[in-house]
């Protein structure tokens, strides 16, 4: 308790921890009209001065000794305190108690551990809570604590991060007013800092431009809403096959898909790794034509080196020369079954384009001829197929196409001018079929 | 010169349904005397004759490209120039023949007329062209007839094309002594590079292999008119069979031969130089017309011919042999 004497009233001040360990101060004013008689401190004023500074205050303040009235009543509690031994501190001070105060309290170590509230993902799909440990007890004003975390998600609500408080030795959680922000999904560095008990301010390393705000939900609410599991998916390799035989307005067309469904991929989960190779024709007699080979572009790269390989397919263009009926296919799905590892993740791949492959001899019921290294689609593909993972997606120009489309788009298939990208990276595994609302943020690592 | 006077050395016809690979078996003559490396050569007595047998062996060659379809009916006067072996006079009765090579030129005065000529129904309108085609084989005494199978496999109509032309002939010509047209027929079962042509020879067990590089398989002559009876059995109309029967009551057996031919061959790998079963397709069909820029029906490779200069040389030397040449 405190007791001050100002201008305007005498306050009495009550400093009290809550059950977090905060510091709160509360007060009750009593105006120096109340006390006074005639301009002069009435006898009951007086008894209720000395009453009010002999119960449990413990410091008595005169923040106005300029002040007549606060002054004789801070000398009349500051002589009954001095009679009575009650062991008061006395102060005369020219700054009002309440400013001074809440610099005081925010600058109390605190008394209680302090912990983030997060998720965990277990290995079997759970989402369990836990905490991630900020402050311990003695911290104080201006401490930081810098925390990794991974955020899926968060629609427009945006991911709460609340605080617990406890006590060592009771392990009873109390929460402390949480902060709440639209971060990007994905990894990020957190800051903590300490701006008092019961005050932790936020900020992202990566991303400080992100606002965080008091979040004015309940800690009960927010737990309400984890949901039960979280299906992450597996690290992938994405290795997209682009034709780039045809006219061009189809060639841009299938660069455009193929940009699209690495962005997407991209964005949600990870790690994600991509593989490109563009592929043309054959020439139809490879002493007198040009052909452009079977190329790969990026081996198991970020997204951002593939796209920067997408830039340069674009302006490369369409090859319009060459066989016109098919397309190096077996020989694409030849050397990727050939140099494919699990290295990278789980392989899914992408085949963006319209022509059927070159046999491997001749065929009486296409007439194709023959690819000239004899590379068979379909033993090519077998042999993908017994890849642990192993998916495929099919993004064709138009129609169901032959056999060998069939198999490409085994597990996804879509059409070149109305592909729903979002569906065929769900299909394929490559993000998860819906977005559903995770609270607080995520744990990287994992475990039962 | 109008068709029908009689008035030059006998030529030979070439006589089939539209697009049954005449003109393309002519453009093939050349070259394959020079695959052949054969002492026969065919070379143009005039010069329009000249420049169309350049044109024609060029276009296959150089631009890979098959000839255009004829228009009208065209004389090419070309002739084989090579030489014969003959038996020379005995000295005494006892004593063997000697023999000398001596050299000739057998004049080839071949007709080219389309294919839709020879379609009485739809030469209808066009009674020069009926009229130009039955002339030139009144007058000719050689026929090369043309039977090509893929289209006989999906049209069914080799015995209509055959039919309506064997009978205006015999009418024209039914003063031929013992009720047959004298003409010797080089039948020639075309378009044996087609993958069914050949596949359909590998099943019935018809195929033979060269031994001299590049191998390619042949049907051998003798069982060129089996084949050619098996694939009438395949036709589309199921009539196909009679058109041998007709052609064998025509003429007199003994002048007909049956050669399985090929004027582009099969595909040989440039680097490879041999044939090779699993790679040896050398026609490609047109392409599609949504393709940037859309090709015609082309060669891929080499042009290698089978069977195309056999049946005009025993044309040639059957004609000339007759004629006391």
């Amino acid at each position: 308790m405190i007791t001050e004497f100002t201008a305007a009233d005498f306050v009495t001040w009550e400093v009290r921890r809550d059950q977090a360990g905060t510091l709160h101060a509360h007060w009750w004013p009593v105006a120096w009209s109340e006390l006074h008689v005639g301009g002069v401190l009435a006898e009951a004023g007086r008894s209720r001065i000395v009453q009010a500074a002999k119960g449990a205050s413990r410091l008595l303040v005169c923040s106005a000794p300029d002040d007549p009235q606060a002054y004789e009543a801070f000398t009349t509690a500051a002589r009954a305190s001095q009679d009575g031994a009650w062991g008061q501190t006395v102060l005369v001070s020219e700054v009002p108690l309440g400013s001074e105060l809440s610099r005081v309290l925010a600058r109390a170590p605190l008394t209680q551990y302090y912990d983030l509230v997060a998720l965990r993902r277990t290995a079997a799909g759970r989402l369990v809570l836990t905490t991630l440990p900020l402050f311990a007890p003695g911290s104080s004003y201006g401490a930081t604590e810098t925390l990794t975390i991974r955020c899926e998600p968060s629609s427009d609500i945006g991911t709460a991060f609340s605080v617990l408080a406890y006590q060592p030795d009771e392990r009873v959680f109390r929460p402390v007013p949480g902060r709440v922000a639209h971060i990007p999904p994905g990894t990020h560095s957190l800051t903590a800092e300490l701006r008092g008990a019961g005050d932790v301010r936020f900020g992202l390393r990566d991303l400080p431009i992100i606002k965080f705000h008091r979040d004015h939900r309940s800690y009960e609410e927010l737990v309400a809403q984890v949901p039960e599991r979280l299906d992450r998916l597996r690290p992938a390799h994405l290795i997209l096959a682009i034709e780039i035989s045809g006219r061009t307005g189809p060639v841009l067309e299938r660069i455009r898909r193929a940009e699209q469904l690495i962005k997407c991929a991209d964005g949600t989960d990870g790690p994600l790794y991509i593989s490109l190779i563009s592929y043309g024709p054959h020439a139809v007699d490879r002493r007198r034509d040009i052909e452009e080979p079977v190329t790969v572009l990026a081996r198991a790269q970020s997204s951002g080196v593939a796209l920067s390989a997408l830039r340069r397919l674009r302006e490369r263009g369409a090859v319009t020369e060459g066989y016109s009926r098919a397309a190096q296919l077996e020989c694409v799905l030849t050397r990727v079954a050939r140099q494919l590892t699990d290295e990278h993740g789980r392989p899914v791949l992408v085949t963006i384009g319209t022509r059927s492959a070159f046999p491997a001899r001749v065929d009486p019921r296409t007439e194709i001829i023959p690819c000239p290294d004899h590379n068979d689609w379909r033993a090519a593909w077998l042999r993908l197929r017994r890849h642990r993972g192993m998916t495929f997606g099919a993004i064709r120009d138009s129609g169901p196409g032959d056999d060998m489309w069939r198999a490409l788009g085994s597990d996804a298939s879509e059409q070149l001018t109305a592909t729903d990208v979002r569906r065929i990276a769900a299909d394929l595994g490559l993000v998860t079929a819906a977005v559903e609302y995770i609270p607080f943020p995520l744990v990287e690592t994992e475990g039962d | 010169m109008p068709p029908g006077d009689g008035s030059r050395d006998p030529g030979i016809t070439m006589w089939g349904a539209t697009s049954t690979g005449k003109t393309t078996f002519l453009a093939a003559l050349s070259i394959a005397l020079m695959r052949q490396k054969a002492q026969w050569r065919v070379g143009g007595t005039d010069q329009a004759s000249v420049d169309r047998l350049t044109e024609l062996t060029t276009r296959l060659t150089a631009d890979r490209l098959f000839p255009s379809a004829t228009q009208g009916v065209e004389h090419y006067n070309w002739e084989l120039i090579g030489t014969v072996r003959r038996a020379g006079q005995r000295r005494w009765r006892w004593l063997t023949p000697t023999y000398y090579d001596e050299s000739v030129r057998i004049p080839l005065h071949l007709i080219d007329a389309p294919g839709e000529a020879a379609d009485r129904s739809k030469a209808r309108g066009n009674s020069v062209l009926w009229d130009g085609l039955l002339g030139n084989m009144v007058d000719s005494r050689g026929i090369v007839f043309f039977y090509d199978p893929v289209r006989e496999f999906t049209n069914g109509d080799a015995f209509t094309h055959t039919v309506g032309v064997l009978n205006e002939l015999s009418q024209r010509m039914r003063s031929a002594p013992g009720g047959r047209l004298p003409h010797y027929v080089s039948v020639c079962i075309a378009k044996f590079d087609e993958i069914k042509i050949l596949e359909t020879a590998d099943k019935l067990g018809l195929l033979e292999y060269d031994l001299d590089p590049p191998g390619f398989p042949r049907v051998p002559d003798d069982e060129a008119r089996e084949f050619f009876a098996q694939l009438c059995t395949r036709s589309d109309s199921g009539d196909a069979e009679m058109a041998l029967t007709l052609l064998e009551q025509t003429f007199w057996p003994e002048r007909i031969r049956f050669f399985v031919t090929s004027a582009i061959g099969f595909y040989v790998d440039p680097h490879l130089r041999m044939y090779d079963r699993d790679n040896y397709q050398n026609h490609l069909p047109p392409e599609d017309e949504n393709e940037p820029e859309p090709r015609p029906a082309r060669i891929r490779g080499p042009v290698y011919p089978i069977n195309v200069v056999e049946p005009i040389l025993w044309l040639g030397k059957s004609m000339a042999g007759e004629s006391g040449e």
